[in-house]
């Protein structure tokens, strides 16, 4: 299949949705793009480096904004990124050894349990107060921050000031008001995060489906922030396992530009509408997007 | 819209201005190429050009598929120069730990790329 001046119109409009689901979900969009170029016949491996090239343009476009609104934590993302490379090396070098239905398997196995763990946990309000109530002493410095529970009701607590190198801030439009959290369990962050980082290796993913969660529910880090924080790591790590794939010649430059024009389309759509979105509805589209994803793989194992 | 209380930090506009260059360079050189490999018909490639002065001379000549494929190596450099700013930041900063944790990604990186090339 090549790429023509009637078909790129095609690959445009598939960057384009990549772009916006990458930008508002915190992922790279791989998980998207790969089955949408299957379709259109591309053979695995181009739909596979597409992918990954496409995902290092979705976080660079993404995380270029969100590093100037501060929803970014850099400092969290760069030492996350210690992991998600070392797990890139790592699933680059075992690539061979793995069946990919095995992988695929497990992927869609985890994915599952996650979903359901997006769709029924923890707000960023109730996360910020159950961090307040973990029965650390609180600081004289604190201050009292405006809280909204999953039941629209109003209550108030007392919020930390970032007191680590790793805690961080930005301000929510929504919200009207400044967001400060904490990092807790960053053991946990980092042995996921080698995961995402192994998978993005070995199937070509960017690995936001896992590292969102991971910030949001073992770190407590806000969504917004999770899903920024994420799209900002997803860049050193797609581009890891890209010069793997360019290196191999499986890199289609006329493919590639078509889909990534479209990618940076889209993602500066999904920047822009980001910040309107509840924090809540992001996390329940993402719930549905992992179901998805893992009922798609199930299917493609066992179908 | 403000979304921030706060002026940004100059290290986060520094991160975000490498990231916006890098990516606004490689976009440009894809749609150049796209438009140049289309209009003028060029040949196919039968393999991608591995050597950058050639890439670099041809896409000088006009040739499409090397600007595209230039475009692609600009935008796969972007996340290690945006690594790069950050631990120079750091390291301006002396803030020593966070500097050893980029340059320790840097290090990372740079075994990724010489086991793609070698």
């Amino acid at each position: 299949m090549y790429v023509t001046p009637l078909n790129i119109w095609f690959f445009i409009a598939a960057g384009m949705g990549t772009g916006v689901l990458g930008a508002i979900l915190g992922t790279g969009g791989g998980v998207f793009l790969i089955p949408l170029l299957l379709l259109f016949q591309i053979p695995m491996k181009y739909a596979v480096a597409t992918s990954i090239i496409s995902v290092v343009a979705t976080s660079t476009a993404v995380a270029s904004v969100n590093v100037e609104r501060g929803t970014a934590n850099m400092r969290l993302g760069m030492t996350l990124e210690i992991a998600t490379s070392l797990g890139a090396i790592a699933g680059g070098l075992t690539a061979g050894w793995l069946s990919a239905l095995v992988l695929e398997t497990l992927f869609a196995i985890v994915l599952l349990p996650t979903a359901v763990l997006m769709w029924r946990g923890v707000t960023e309000s109730a996360a910020s107060a159950s961090a307040d109530s973990s029965g650390a002493a609180i600081a004289p410095t604190a201050s009292l921050h405006q809280l909204t529970t999953d039941h629209g009701s109003t209550e108030f607590a007392e919020v930390r000031p970032p007191t680590t190198a790793l805690a961080g801030r930005y301000f929510d439009p929504r919200l009207g008001r400044e967001v400060i959290y904490q990092v807790e369990r960053l053991w946990a962050g980092l042995g996921i995060s080698f995961i995402a980082g192994n998978l993005s290796g070995l199937l070509g993913i960017g690995g936001g489906v896992f590292k969102v969660p991971a910030l949001h529910l073992a770190c407590r880090v806000p969504i917004k922030a999770a899903a920024a924080t994420s799209n900002f790591m997803i860049g050193v790590t797609a581009a890891a396992s890209a010069f793997l794939y360019f290196g191999r010649g499986e890199v289609r430059p006329a493919l590639t530009s078509a889909v990534v024009v479209g990618v940076i389309i889209g993602s500066a759509v999904g920047s822009r509408i980001s910040p309107a979105l509840q924090g809540r509805l992001v996390k329940r589209l993402f719930a549905v997007l992992l179901v998805g994803v893992a009922v798609q793989m199930f299917v493609r194992v066992f179908g | 819209m403000n979304y921030r209380q706060q002026p940004a930090d100059p290290l986060a506009r520094a991160v975000h201005w490498s990231l916006l260059l890098g990516l606004v360079c490689s976009v440009l050189l894809m749609i150049a190429g796209l438009f140049l490999a289309f209009l003028k018909d060029q040949p196919r490639p039968t393999s991608l050009i591995t050597k950058l002065p050639d890439l670099l001379r041809m896409a000088a000549d006009g040739n499409g598929v090397a600007c595209m494929e230039l475009g692609v190596l600009v935008l796969m450099l972007t996340p290690v120069v945006r690594v790069m700013v950050l631990a120079v930041g750091w390291m301006a900063r002396r803030e020593g730990r966070m500097a050893l944790v980029a340059l320790t990604v840097l290090l990372l990186l740079a075994i990724s790329i010489m086991l793609s090339v070698g």
